[in-house]
């Protein structure tokens, strides 16, 4: 019996390049094997290398009002506000444009509130003639009660990114969001020196109208040494001065894959990548790992991947043992907590988690026993950071990190001086539940032993900054257990305290002024060499 | 140059079936215009085809009889080519008719076209899959052409989300 998957690949691929687009999506949701092989068609053929691709077979319609108008200032009802736009945009005399939103509905619902950014962002692809966009929102559903780290807000603060990143792309040389919404709270945009620039631009009452505009230099921007925002992807002429990207997309409508795959890979001369609560399929995550390595492998100095969904090993080992450059690299293994897990629409779509450990604990000292000796020999390597973290069985995973712990050949001797590994083997602390079940195995005589062991072992195997050992941990009872381990250590370099907001990445200290007292008197007590306790940044010093 | 059009070429199929057939229209296949090219010597035994049989072969020929005569492409003019004959799956009216056949013999003319390395042919086998595909939902590409459906519901569901950016629905 013949079929179309049994025909040599050679002659699946010649059959994909006589297809459009849409019958290659169609096609790639068929099967493992022609996604697999419609992937590449799909990157290379679809709106990354022409963006306007995507709405040639969607002809703007139904919108005559518009067209004649020179300050064209009207509503789009979001009925179909898309095609309206994408004809707007391309009407000649059409200079300026106000776009109004309105968007109704019962608080607190879904996705589908952020349709008109979304829309938006679609239609600004064919912005030609339009230098100054005003849009408005209308969010009364949003008050002052709503919680600061909502998840809808945070898909709207990157929406709004997106869409201002775009306006500029595009040539806007003026545009404004108008709302009262709650997004234009200082605490919701990013901490970075863009997000202060970014926050004037988008506040209503800086940026109406007049000189502000001159405010809307594109390229300075990328002058920032981070930006948290996604570049939009046929970004590439205006990107050029961008070093430093972090793909921070928590639960979000997008981007998807192919979409933060071609911004950085429409940003040529990139040095950093963050990775940070990204959420895939192992299948894009190797398609991503694929198509990245090329344009990274030479350049690419720091690489950070936390929080992320299930990498697949193998091609997330050969993408890290192929970036010969790099310089930093730290990789949190680590689901989301649950907590945060519960915020995402994800769960609620398929009825179940799809975020999950980034690799299992087994695998992880496997890969890790690959990954460090081959990394650590390299001498522009200056910061290496592997943690597994996350509700596995502690007690039964002590053997398994005193075996990554003492692998030979960890740390050649004469590697450079600078060097800082770090190996976290405590875990933070999600829930109550949890909690008491870690005191449970730290209460263990045996299970401290062992892990007081493995850490003791780990600071003096490892001989990197012998005098720093740096970790996560839950309570003050924990640490000063611990001490006795450190006692030939001249500081402790700890993040304590229950995970108040992983959004942030922060840790908040829960200790109580009391509680580091004490700590800081065990420590004066055990450990004769120990100078200084570093908690949560903040630096105590143990000498009297 | 009249010696060669008419000149007889044997060749034998896997099922043991033989064509004596023009030089020139077996030349269509690159594979036996080179093996004819590398033979100096006037040889009776057939040429052995052993990834061809006989009804596919024929339905070839009758392709390369049409066809014979016009220019090969050329490896040049390949590349620049390209990008025009891709995406287009425009057909011309007899190659319409002759593709026209049922699924295991269009999947045999294209190996076939293939093996023979018949640019033009695999190019029309090609296109007429890529025309069958054109249009179709996902699942009616999988029943039309056998795919086995293996996503769990959570690679559908992301797949999904991929494509919007490109669907715009």
């Amino acid at each position: 019996m013949w079929s179309l998957p049994g025909l040599p690949t050679e002659i699946i691929l010649e059959v994909l390049t006589h297809l459009p687009v849409d019958s290659l999506l169609m096609l790639s949701r068929t099967s493992h094997q022609f996604n697999s092989l419609c992937l590449p068609y799909f990157f290379s053929r679809h709106n990354i290398s022409n963006p306007s691709d995507v709405f040639n077979s969607h002809p703007a319609q139904g919108c005559e009002g518009w067209a004649a108008s020179r300050e064209c200032s009207r509503s789009i009802r979001n009925n179909d506000p898309l095609s309206g736009l994408i004809t707007a945009f391309q009407i000649k005399s059409v200079t300026e444009l106000n776009v109004e939103f309105h968007e109704c509905g019962p608080k607190g619902t879904s996705v589908s509130r952020l349709e008109p950014y979304w829309k938006l962002l679609r239609a600004l692809q064919r912005l030609e003639h339009v230098k100054e966009l005003t849009v408005g929102f209308d969010h009364w559903y949003l008050d002052d009660q709503t919680p600061l780290e909502d998840e809808l807000t945070m898909k709207r603060k990157q929406a709004i990114t997106d869409l201002f990143n775009t306006c500029l792309e595009k040539g806007c040389e003026y545009f404004a969001i108008q709302s009262s919404a709650l997004f234009l709270r200082p605490a919701l945009l990013p901490k970075t020196g863009l997000s202060g620039f970014l926050h004037s631009a988008l506040n209503p009452h800086l940026f109406r109208r007049g000189p502000q505009r001159a405010i809307i230099p594109y390229a300075p921007l990328f002058d920032e040494k981070e930006v948290d925002f996604i570049p939009l992807l046929d970004s590439s002429r205006k990107s050029s001065k961008l070093r430093s990207l972090m793909i921070s997309a928590p639960m979000m409508l997008y981007p998807p894959c192919s979409y933060w795959t071609y911004s950085v890979l429409s940003t040529p001369n990139l040095t950093s990548l963050t990775l940070y609560q990204v959420d895939f399929l192992p299948l894009y995550w190797e398609a991503a790992f694929s198509w990245l390595i090329h344009p990274l492998k030479n350049n690419l100095l720091d690489f950070n991947i936390s929080y992320c969904s299930e990498v697949p090993v193998k091609p997330f080992l050969t993408f890290l043992l192929n970036l010969t450059a790099l310089t930093h690299l730290d990789v949190i293994l680590s689901p989301v907590p649950s907590r945060i897990e519960d915020y995402l629409p994800l769960k609620r779509r398929h009825g179940t988690k799809l975020l999950r450990n980034l690799v299992s604990l087994k695998s992880y000292s496997d890969w890790l026993a690959i990954l460090c000796p081959r990394l650590i020999t390299r001498p522009q390597l200056r910061y290496l950071e592997v943690m597994p973290r996350g509700e596995f069985d502690f007690g039964k995973a002590i053997p398994s990190l005193r075996r990554v712990l003492t692998c030979p050949p960890f740390l050649p001797p004469n590697r450079a001086p600078d060097l800082r590994v770090t190996l976290s083997l405590l875990y933070c602390t999600y829930t109550p539940v949890q909690f008491k079940q870690n005191l449970q195995v730290y209460s263990d005589p045996a299970h401290r032993e062992a892990l007081g062991a493995a850490i003791y072992e780990s600071v003096t195997h490892l001989a990197l900054r012998p005098h720093v050992f740096a970790g996560f941990v839950d309570t003050p009872e924990v640490i000063c257990e611990f001490l006795a381990w450190w006692k030939h250590l001249e500081c402790v370099e700890l993040y304590v305290g229950e995970v108040a907001n992983t959004w942030q990445g922060t840790f908040a200290g829960v200790w109580t002024e009391g509680q580091i007292e004490r700590l800081v008197k065990e420590a004066r007590k055990r450990c004769p060499l120990m100078k200084t306790v570093i908690l949560n940044g903040k630096e105590y010093s143990i000498c009297e | 140059m009249a010696a060669p059009a008419t000149q007889q070429i044997k060749i034998r199929c896997n099922d043991e079936k033989e064509f004596t057939v023009d030089r020139d229209v077996l030349e269509r296949s690159v594979l036996i215009k080179n093996m004819l090219e590398d033979v100096t010597e006037q040889q009776d035994a057939p040429i052995p085809l052993p990834n061809v049989s006989g009804p596919v072969m024929a339905k070839v020929l009758e392709y390369c009889t049409h066809h014979r005569g016009e220019p090969l492409p050329s490896a040049d003019t390949e590349q620049s080519q390209d990008e025009t004959r891709k995406r287009t799956t425009d057909i011309s009216e007899w190659d319409q008719k002759f593709i026209t056949v049922d699924q295991e013999m269009l999947f045999e003319i294209i190996l076939a076209a293939n093996y023979l390395d018949i640019k033009s042919l695999l190019d029309v086998g090609c296109k007429t899959v890529a025309n069958m595909i054109k249009g179709k939902t996902p699942e009616e590409i999988r029943k039309l052409f056998n795919i086995v459906n293996d996503f769990t519901p959570e690679e559908e569901a992301q797949i999904k989300k991929e494509n919007e950016w490109a669907e715009d629905r």
